[in-house]
């Protein structure tokens, strides 16, 4: 294992553990911060090879040490999971008794609790006496998507990292390098923060048909057609599949992004250029409040439909929301 | 031996290390001194504010050997084997992990024993906050009478989950956050003694960003020395944090106000590739304009370096409260919705779009403007009253000068003009300053004391006026009485609300008009089209009229309704011979009103006598009783 990808994505994380490790300032706590897919556990595993390879160039990720810390296979890191769905006070009790033991292997015992969150009350105050006076040459790190919602006694105790997602540039850019078209790159990159994922999204089959029954709305819309009935039509291919449904969303929400910032003539951050035309044609027949509303509705039938709405209901409505246009304006 | 924090390097090992908490450490100070000390405390306060450590020098300083001493002597073999924990009569307990009865009955049995090394076993039980309910009432009776050689300090950032006769039973000490200016000597002190290379603006940050907090200061200090390689600056403890830079924030300000969308969505492209998070950037954003709300509103610049830079000035003068009301509702709704959603950058971009839409920011300027014309307008009345009140004073010095100081009034509020241009919802009277009252002989009351109004319908009644008669306008006109219009505007559009359903018809045919002019028993209402005027002045109407008006406000009160046209012909004529009249006793009079559309309406009687014409009363005048009326059919 290699961690260029890692120093890649998240420079100023490594910059910050390595000075630390280099001028023997390492913290007894750290909680690393950051969405999903920032690789906060590839730097866990970075920062236990870091303080336990015996290589020369630290972490070297090939010597046995490495392996196994990688295969969690190594004594002197101990894993903390949420078993069911919380962290309970009883795994942190185990933890407190692991590490008044000496370590199996020489060099320090690491503790990684991933999803720290969802300790419940009693295992996060545990762990606050642990944090305190913890036991010499011990670390604690703990993985977690949002700091805040660790107590706040916790979060003084430890330093925190901070894991950012990925720019959406790097992702465009790695995109279009691999030959994807440079509208779906735009796209992906601003739907995702995950490499991985933006290249799903990409290869994704049915993405040309549904960016084209998108465009097809606001083509309706232009033509005084009614937008209901149309969207009647297309359902039925659209509404069976969760994942279809989101992806639709993901295009009509940045579709209706473009025609706002064709509206305020900011037309660099247009994704969908071919269809500039009719973005500008749409945008002059609305008001800009009205357009945000829509924006809003769409985003909030994304939020929701994971919380089983009746998906072809709040559709519909919003089908009923785009027809309205600014009489004034005609 | 392996690198401690600096926080726990620098733990404070005596009172005078302590930033902050003055009001602690002197109470402690006294008491340890006089060796008044009491067996049971709780110390509550938010994170990194001392508690641990004060409790920790307390315990020094009971056992110290040059005890009663105010601070410990940090040198003696008690209080450095307490420093370093091997000392047994003081007992750390994490109140977390033995939250148990079992565990406090284990404590309980052992207070007994005497303590081995100094004069006090100091329980020092942390957390405490966690301990089960069964634990706090195992708890109560050692508290209340414990051994004399036990000392017990209970330490807490949650002092409201603690049962109330625990509270009781202990002294409660409230920690404060520290403040900046504290936490900066302390971190002073830390940076020199490890010799450190720091920016004094990038310390300052670090000490406002830790809100209060001493360890979450030194956590951050710590970590920034590990970040960077050489001098630490600004940037580097903002790298760290995720935060935004000041500069930064008031680029972004700056362009939200001058509805800048290309530059705005630049920097947040820009900061976003930074790596900023979309939720911190609300924050500080939020933070922002919640400091510019303020420092505008208080003046006072203390806090923040970012207050003094003259952009930040700049800013917050060219913005007005209602627009930062508009900024923070939709920098909270964003933030809300956030919460839920994976695409935090979605919201942040919807809620800068919002910001930036010139047509919403319009509608709330609209909106502060008409709150500043009304402010006006009310400053506005109030020098006018100013105004006829010296009016009254001086009335017996000569007219001349009342007339000079009512010639001052309207030629001194020429600004008010442009402003009332703009808004139709004025009405006239309110466009022009009102004219004094020559005659208030009508004492200044509320409305519900009645008497000089009914004494006012009584008078008027009896005059019989003809439908539109100009009699009544100049009545009314020359006693006008300005409070109680006020007074009775204020009211005039709840009318429909107070009005039972039979009648709500009624209601809503006064309110449609404007009460333009009063003297608190007959009213003048203003309606858009003679036509309407017309049906209101039919008897049975103004009767039904005249009826809900006296239950709505308690007096009976005759009724005129004008069209707005006839009113504003009326009303300049009156202005203008108002200015022109030489003594406050004058009866100003009009000329009659003439408008082809109003129809004069003959008065109808309730007796049989419906119609009494002009001959029947002068043949009723000549021979009085014996006059019979014979109904023609």
């Amino acid at each position: 294992m290699t961690y260029n990808r890692l120093r890649e994505a998240q420079s100023s994380a490594v910059q910050i553990i390595e000075n630390s490790y280099k001028n023997q300032r390492l913290s007894h706590a750290y909680i690393f911060e950051g969405d999903a897919g920032t690789m906060k556990r590839d730097a866990a595993i970075f920062f236990a090879s870091l303080c336990l390879c015996n290589a020369e160039r630290k972490p070297c990720g090939e010597c046995q040490i490495c392996r196994r810390i990688n295969h969690s296979a190594h004594p002197n890191v101990y894993h903390i999971k949420p078993s069911k769905k919380n962290i309970l006070k009883e795994d942190i009790r185990l933890l407190h008794e692991e590490f008044s033991k000496t370590a199996l292997e020489t060099g320090p015992k690491i503790t990684i609790i991933e999803h720290a969150d969802r300790m419940n009350a009693y295992a996060s105050n545990a762990l606050l006496k642990f944090l305190e006076e913890p036991h010499p040459n011990t670390y604690a790190l703990l993985l977690v998507e949002d700091a805040s919602l660790l107590l706040p006694t916790i979060q003084s105790r430890a330093q925190t990292i901070h894991f950012h997602r990925l720019p959406g540039a790097i992702i465009e850019q790695h995109l279009t390098t691999t030959g994807v078209d440079p509208t779906l790159a735009k796209l992906a990159a601003q739907t995702t923060a995950h490499i991985d994922a933006a290249e799903n999204f990409v290869n994704h089959p049915d993405l040309y048909t549904l960016i084209e029954s998108v465009n097809q709305i606001y083509e309706a819309f232009l033509d005084q057609a009614s937008l209901v009935l149309l969207f009647d039509k297309i359902s039925s291919d659209l509404l069976n599949d969760e994942l279809i449904v989101e992806l639709y969303l993901d295009i009509l929400i940045h579709y209706q992004k473009d025609i706002i910032y064709g509206k305020m003539d900011h037309y660099t951050k247009i994704i969908f250029e071919e269809h500039q035309d009719i973005i500008t044609r749409v945008g002059a027949q609305k008001t800009t409040s009205m357009l945000l509303e829509e924006l809003e509705m769409m985003m909030a039938i994304k939020v929701n439909q994971k919380h089983y709405i009746n998906t072809r209901l709040a559709f519909d409505n919003l089908m009923l929301a785009l027809e309205r246009r600014n009489h004034s304006e005609e | 031996m392996a690198y401690t924090a600096l926080y726990r390097t620098y733990r404070p090992r005596d009172f005078d290390e302590i930033a902050g908490q003055e009001h602690i450490t002197k109470t402690f100070k006294n008491a340890l001194e006089k060796g008044k000390l009491s067996h049971a405390y709780l110390f509550s306060g938010p994170r990194g504010t001392g508690k641990t450590s004060i409790a920790k020098i307390i315990a020094k300083a009971v056992n110290c050997e040059h005890a009663p001493v105010a601070n410990p002597c940090n040198q003696c073999d008690l209080c450095l084997g307490i420093d370093q924990n091997i000392i047994n009569d003081v007992i750390e307990i994490d109140a977390a992990s033995n939250n148990g009865v079992d565990e406090i009955r284990e404590l309980r049995d052992k207070v007994k024993y005497l303590p081995g090394h100094g004069k006090y076993k100091v329980y020092i039980i942390d957390e405490v906050h966690m301990l089960s309910i069964g634990a706090f009432n195992a708890l109560l009776k050692t508290l209340e009478e414990p051994p004399k050689h036990v000392i017990f300090i209970l330490a807490t950032t949650e002092p409201h989950k603690i049962p109330a006769t625990i509270h009781s039973r202990c002294q409660r000490f409230d920690f404060r956050g520290i403040h900046t200016k504290e936490m900066l000597t302390r971190l002073n002190e830390i940076v020199d003694k490890e010799s450190l290379d720091i920016e004094p603006e990038a310390l300052r940050v670090i000490a406002e960003s830790a809100e209060g907090g001493m360890r979450d200061a030194i956590s951050l200090l710590d970590q920034v020395v590990s970040y960077s390689n050489e001098m630490i600056t600004v940037n580097d403890v903002h790298a760290i944090q995720g935060s935004i830079t000041d500069d930064a924030m008031i680029e972004i300000a700056m362009a939200i106000q001058a509805s800048d969308i290309i530059k705005a969505m630049e920097i947040l492209d820009q900061l976003l590739s930074e790596g900023k998070e979309s939720h911190r950037f609300i924050d500080d954003l939020i933070v922002f304009y919640r400091d510019i709300l303020v420092v505008k509103n208080t003046h006072s610049k203390e806090g923040k370096s970012l207050f003094e830079k003259p952009a930040f000035e700049k800013i917050m003068d060219a913005l007005s409260n209602p627009m930062v009301f508009h900024y923070l509702d939709i920098l909270n709704q964003a933030k809300q919705d956030m919460r839920l959603a994976s695409q935090g950058k979605l919201y942040l971009e919807l809620a800068f779009i919002k910001m930036l839409d010139v047509t919403i920011k319009q509608d709330v300027v609209m909106r502060e403007s008409m709150m500043r014309l009304t402010e006006k307008v009310k400053t506005l009345e109030n020098q006018i009253e100013n105004l006829q009140n010296r009016i009254e004073a001086k009335k017996d010095e000569g007219q001349n000068v009342v007339r000079s100081v009512f010639d001052d009034i309207v030629q001194s509020s020429p600004d008010t003009k442009p402003v009332v241009n703009e808004s139709d919802t004025l009405d006239e009277t309110e466009k022009q300053p009102v004219p004094p009252q020559p005659k208030i002989d009508v004492p200044k009351q509320p409305i519900a004391q009645e008497s000089p109004y009914v004494k006012l319908y009584k008078k008027y009644e009896a005059k019989q006026y003809r439908t539109y008669d100009i009699r009544f306008v100049e009545d009314v006109l020359n006693t006008g009485d300005r409070e109680v219009k006020i007074e009775m505007v204020q009211k005039w559009y709840d009318i429909e609300r107070f009005i039972d359903e039979e009648r709500a018809n009624y209601a809503k045919l006064i309110t449609d008009g404007d009460l333009v002019a009063t003297n608190g028993a007959m009213l003048i209402v203003s309606y858009d089209s003679a036509a309407t005027c017309n049906r209101l002045m039919k008897p049975d109407v103004k009767r039904k009229i005249i009826e809900v008006l006296e239950d709505y406000y308690g007096r009976k009160m005759l009724f005129m309704a004008l069209p707005i046209n006839v009113w504003k012909k009326v009303s300049a004529e009156f202005i203008k011979k108002f200015r022109a009249k030489t003594t406050d006793d004058d009866f100003i009079t009009l000329s009659p009103i003439e408008d082809s559309r109003l129809k004069e309406i003959p008065e109808e009687k309730e007796s049989y006598e419906d119609v009494i014409s002009e001959n029947v009363k002068t043949a009723k005048d000549l021979f009085g009783d014996i006059v019979k009326v014979k109904k023609g059919d």
